[in-house]
C-alpha cells in the first residue's frame, strides 16, 4: 500500500475515525487499533513477512527485559549481544547475502578459480533496514542504561511497528516516541490541520516532482550512452530532486499522517539544498539515520576524541556503513565514500560546524557568497548521486566521462518524447517556493493558506503523475 | 473535531471544483486547439475529402511519407498510423470517419502480427480517445465501454481520465496545445519520422497465424455494405527477425493481403527489427506507389 495510492486513501480515513470515535476510550484501545492498522498496512506487500516483523518485536521486547532485570555485566552482555547479531543476521541474510556471495565469488575467480555463487532466492522484506534499527537503538539504550525497558508488550508493539513509519522511517527513537504512546492521545484541531497540510505538501512533492523527474532521470541513465553533455548534467539535476521530492515527501506524508492520531514523528529533512556545506547537508538530510549513527556508531568508535586521525577514520566508517545500509550494491558504497571524501577538508580545517545557524539572506556579498557555498554544496551532492542511481560503478564511471568528454550541449528529444530541459520550470519553481518556506514545517499555512491549498490541490491533479503508482525509492532499503 | 471535519470538507470542496474545472479546460482544449496526438488530429479532418488514407500501427505511421505520395501522384493523402493500433482499434476508426464525414477513394489497411491480437486495443489509441469520453459520439463511446475497464469511473468522475493518463492526455499535451505549438502531424501529415537506429526490444512475431480475426471481417463487412475500397497490406520487417513465415501463412488466411514485409531488406533502412527509420520510410513508400499503382 502506497501513500500516494486510493488504497490508502481509503485506509487512512476509515483509522482515523475509528481511531477517534471508536477506540478512543483509553491509550490501550487506541494502541490496538494502530497496532492492527500497522499489520494490516504491512501485510499488504506481503503477508508472509509479518512473521519476520512479530519475530523483530518479541526479540527485542524480551531481550530488552532481561538486560534490564539482569544486573552482572556477563548476562547483560549476552541478552544485548544475542539481540544485536540476531537483528543484523536477519538485515545480513535479507539484504546483504547475495551481495557478499557474489562480491566473494568474483574475488575468487580473480585469482583464476572457478566458482559460482551460491545465492539464495530472497525477496527483501520492505522496511527491514527501518525496523531493524529501530529495535537496534532500543537494545543499546537499554544496555547503556539511557532509557528503562518497556513492559507493555503492546505500547512495544507500537514503537516499532507504528505504520506511519513502518516501512520507510522516520527511524524513530524509544526516548521520543514511547513517551507518546504511553499516554492517551488527545485530539488537537491544529495539529491535526497541520497533519493534512503536510500529507498534501508531500504528495505535492511526491506526485508532481519526484515523479516528474523519474521519468526524465531514467531517460537519461538508462540510455547514458546517447546522451550528450547537457542531458547528462540534467539527468544528474533531475535525480537529485527526484530523490529529495520521493523520501522528503514520504517522510512528510509520514509525519502528517501520524500528527492526525496526535503523535508526532522525528523531522527527517530540513531542506537539504540550502546547505552551505556538506557538513551542514548531512545535518540537513534523512535526519534521523545521520543521527542514529552519529549516536551508535559514530560516538561508540570515539566519536570526536582521540585526536584528528581517530575522527578521519571515524568518519570514513559512518559514511561507508551509511552507504551500505542503502543497498548490498559497490554503487552505494562509493557514495558514501566520495561523501566522506567531501567531509575531509571541514574536519581537517574544523569547519565542520561552522554553519550551524539558520541562512539570514541578504542581497548583498555576503549573501551572493552563501548563494555560491549553496550552488556549490548542491553541484558535489549531485555529482555523487550519480553514483547513487547508476547500475554499477563502471556505469557510473562512463556517465561522468561522457558528461565531461562528449561536451556537446545542445537540447536532446528525449525516448520519452520529451525534450532534456523541459523540466527545469517545475523544479525551478519548486525551489523558490521551498526558498521562501525554509523556515516552516509545511509550506500550506500562514497568511495565503488557502491560496496556497488551492494551488497544491491544483498542482496535484494537473501536475501529478499518476499512470501507475510510482514506489517511494527507500522503500528497497 | 467539529472545526476538522470543516476544514477537510472544505478540502474536498476545493478538490472536487478543481477536479470540474480542470476537466472542462483540458477538454476544452483537447476539442479545439491545435491536435497533438493523434485523436485530436482524426477530430479535425470532419468534413474534409482525401484521395489515400492509411492506417495501422507505428510500423504505418513511422513507414509511409504521405506527402512523398502526393508529391508523386498528385493525391491528397494522409498517414492515420497510431501506436500499437490493432484491428479492433481500426474498426472503430472507420465508423468514425464515416460519422465524421471523412470521405476517401481509396483507405489503406496495414496487417500483420497484431492479426493474432483479436481483443486487443493500442493504448495509446484508447487513452488518446478519453478526453472525448463525456460528449454524445456513440462510436466513441461505444469502443471506451469495450475496451476500458473504468469506463463508467472516466465518463462520470471529473478529471479521473486525465490523472489515469497523464504522460499521455495531460497538462503537457494541454501545454503545448494552447500554445499552439504545431504539431508533427499537421506538418508531416500524419506521418511521424524515426532517425538512425535503435537496438530496444520489441514484441516478437507469433509462430504462426491465426486464421480469422472478427474485427478484421467487421471490417470487410463495413467496407461492402458501404461500397467503399480497402486495400490491405504489410509493412517491412528485418529480415533478421524470427518467424518470418508468419507473414506467409497471414497472405493464406488473407487473400486480398499485399505482403511487403519483404520488400526492404538492408540494414541501414532500419531503426529497430520492426520499424524502418525516415530512409527506410521513403524507400518503403516509393515501393508502395509502384506496387499499388498510386
Amino acid at each position: 500500500m502506497f501513500f500516494n495510492s486510493l488504497h490508502f486513501a481509503a485506509f487512512l480515513p476509515i483509522v482515523f475515525l475509528l481511531y477517534w470515535f471508536v477506540f478512543n476510550k483509553n491509550k490501550s484501545w487506541q494502541n490496538s487499533l494502530l497496532i492492527i492498522a500497522s499489520y494490516y498496512f504491512y501485510a499488504c506487500w506481503d503477508w508472509r513477512f509479518l512473521f519476520l516483523l512479530v519475530f523483530s518485536t518479541l526479540l527485542d521486547y524480551f531481550t530488552g527485559i532481561m538486560i534490564e532485570k539482569n544486573e552482572t555485566i556477563s548476562k547483560r552482555r549476552f541478552w544485548f549481544w544475542l539481540s544485536i547479531i540476531v537483528n543484523l543476521g536477519f538485515l545480513g541474510v535479507f539484504k546483504y547475502y547475495n551481495f557478499f556471495a557474489t562480491s566473494f565469488t568474483e574475488l575468487i575467480n580473480g585469482f583464476g578459480f572457478q566458482v559460482n555463487p551460491l545465492l539464495i532466492k530472497v525477496i527483501l522484506p520492505v522496511g527491514i533496514s527501518f525496523y531493524t534499527f529501530h529495535g537496534l537503538s532500543y537494545v543499546i539504550d537499554i544496555y547503556y542504561k539511557r532509557i528503562k525497558a518497556e513492559y507493555n508488550f503492546i505500547d512495544y508493539s507500537l514503537f516499532v511497528s507504528y505504520f506511519p513509519l513502518l516501512v520507510a522511517g522516520p527511524i524513530e527513537r524509544a526516548t521520543h516516541l514511547l513517551p507518546q504512546v504511553k499516554v492517551k492521545r488527545e485530539f488537537s484541531f491544529e495539529k491535526a490541520k497541520e497533519g493534512v497540510h503536510q500529507i498534501i505538501w508531500g504528495l505535492v512533492k511526491k506526485v508532481v516532482i519526484a515523479d516528474s523527474c523519474a521519468m526524465y532521470a531514467n531517460e537519461v541513465f538508462n540510455h547514458q550512452e546517447d546522451m550528450n553533455s547537457l542531458s547528462l548534467v540534467l539527468g544528474a539535476i533531475y535525480f537529485a530532486f527526484q530523490i529529495y521530492g520521493d523520501f522528503s515527501g514520504y517522510s512528510d506524508i509520514a509525519l502528517g499522517t501520524s500528527k492526525l492520531f496526535g503523535i508526532d514523528l522525528l523531522k527527517n529533512f530540513n531542506f537539504p539544498y540550502f546547505s552551505r556545506d556538506i557538513a551542514e547537508f548531512w545535518r540537513r538530510w534523512h535526519i534521523s539515520l545521520s543521527s542514529w549513527f552519529r549516536d551508535y556508531l559514530y560516538i561508540p568508535l570515539g566519536g570526536s576524541k582521540g585526536g584528528k586521525w581517530m575522527q578521519v577514520r571515524n568518519t570514513f566508517i559512518i559514511f561507508l556503513v551509511s552507504g551500505f545500509w542503502h543497498g548490498a550494491n559497490w554503487t552505494f558504497i562509493a557514495w558514501g565514500l566520495i561523501n566522506a571524501i567531501y567531509f575531509l577538508p571541514l574536519l581537517l580545517l574544523n569547519k565542520n560546524r561552522s554553519n550551524l545557524e539558520d541562512i539570514n539572506f541578504r542581497w548583498n556579498r555576503e549573501g551572493l557568497q552563501t548563494i555560491l557555498h549553496i550552488v556549490l554544496t548542491f553541484s558535489i551532492t549531485t555529482f555523487a548521486w550519480i553514483f547513487f542511481r547508476a547500475k554499477s560503478i563502471s556505469d557510473a564511471l562512463l556517465y561522468i566521462k561522457n558528461m565531461f568528454t562528449n561536451l556537446n550541449f545542445d537540447v536532446q528529444y528525449l525516448g520519452n518524447e520529451r525534450y532534456s530541459f523541459e523540466l527545469l520550470p517545475l523544479v525551478g519553481v519548486f525551489i523558490v517556493f521551498e526558498w521562501f518556506h525554509k523556515y516552516k514545517t509545511e509550506p500550506i499555512s500562514g497568511k495565503y493558506e488557502n491560496v496556497k491549498l488551492l494551488f497544491c490541490i491544483m498542482a496535484i491533479l494537473a501536475l501529478g503523475v499518476f499512470s501507475d503508482y510510482k514506489e517511494f525509492i527507500y522503500f528497497q532499503f | 473535531m467539529q472545526t476538522f471535519v470543516k476544514h477537510i470538507l472544505k478540502i474536498v470542496l476545493v478538490l472536487i471544483v478543481c477536479a470540474y474545472a480542470l476537466d472542462f479546460g483540458f477538454t476544452y482544449v483537447y476539442e479545439n486547439a491545435t491536435p497533438q496526438n493523434k485523436v485530436q488530429y482524426i477530430n479535425s479532418l470532419k468534413n474534409q475529402k482525401f484521395d489515400y488514407i492509411f492506417i495501422g500501427s507505428s510500423r504505418v505511421e513511422n513507414s509511409v511519407i504521405a506527402e512523398e505520395i502526393e508529391k508523386k501522384t498528385n493525391k491528397k493523402t494522409i498517414n492515420l498510423g497510431i501506436k500499437g493500433l490493432k484491428l479492433k482499434d481500426m474498426s472503430y476508426i472507420i465508423k468514425l470517419l464515416k460519422d465524421y464525414n471523412v470521405s476517401y477513394e481509396k483507405l489503406f489497411i496495414q496487417i500483420d502480427y497484431s492479426f493474432n491480437h483479436e481483443e486487443e486495443s493500442s493504448k495509446f489509441f484508447s487513452f488518446e480517445l478519453l478526453p472525448f469520453c463525456s460528449s454524445s459520439n456513440m462510436i466513441i463511446n461505444d469502443y471506451l465501454k469495450n475496451t476500458k475497464e473504468n469506463y463508467l469511473f472516466y465518463k462520470y468522475i471529473p478529471f479521473l481520465k486525465y490523472t489515469g493518463s497523464d504522460q499521455l492526455i495531460g497538462f503537457r499535451k494541454v501545454f503545448s496545445s494552447l500554445k499552439n505549438k504545431p504539431s508533427i502531424f499537421n506538418s508531416n501529415k500524419g506521418y511521424e519520422p524515426l532517425y538512425g537506429s535503435s537496438s530496444r526490444k520489441l514484441e516478437k512475431i507469433p509462430n504462426s497465424a491465426n486464421k480469422k480475426n472478427k474485427y478484421f471481417s467487421e471490417i470487410n463487412t463495413f467496407a461492402t455494405s458501404e461500397n467503399l475500397k480497402f486495400i490491405y497490406f504489410s509493412a517491412p520487417i528485418s529480415l533478421k527477425s524470427e518467424n518470418l513465415n508468419y507473414f506467409d501463412e497471414l497472405k493464406q488466411n488473407v487473400p486480398q493481403l499485399h505482403n511487403f514485409h519483404n520488400v526492404i531488406s538492408e540494414d541501414k533502412y532500419f531503426y529497430d527489427k520492426l520499424h524502418v527509420n525516415h530512409d527506410g520510410a521513403l524507400a518503403f513508400t516509393n515501393v508502395l506507389i509502384e506496387k499499388l499503382k498510386l
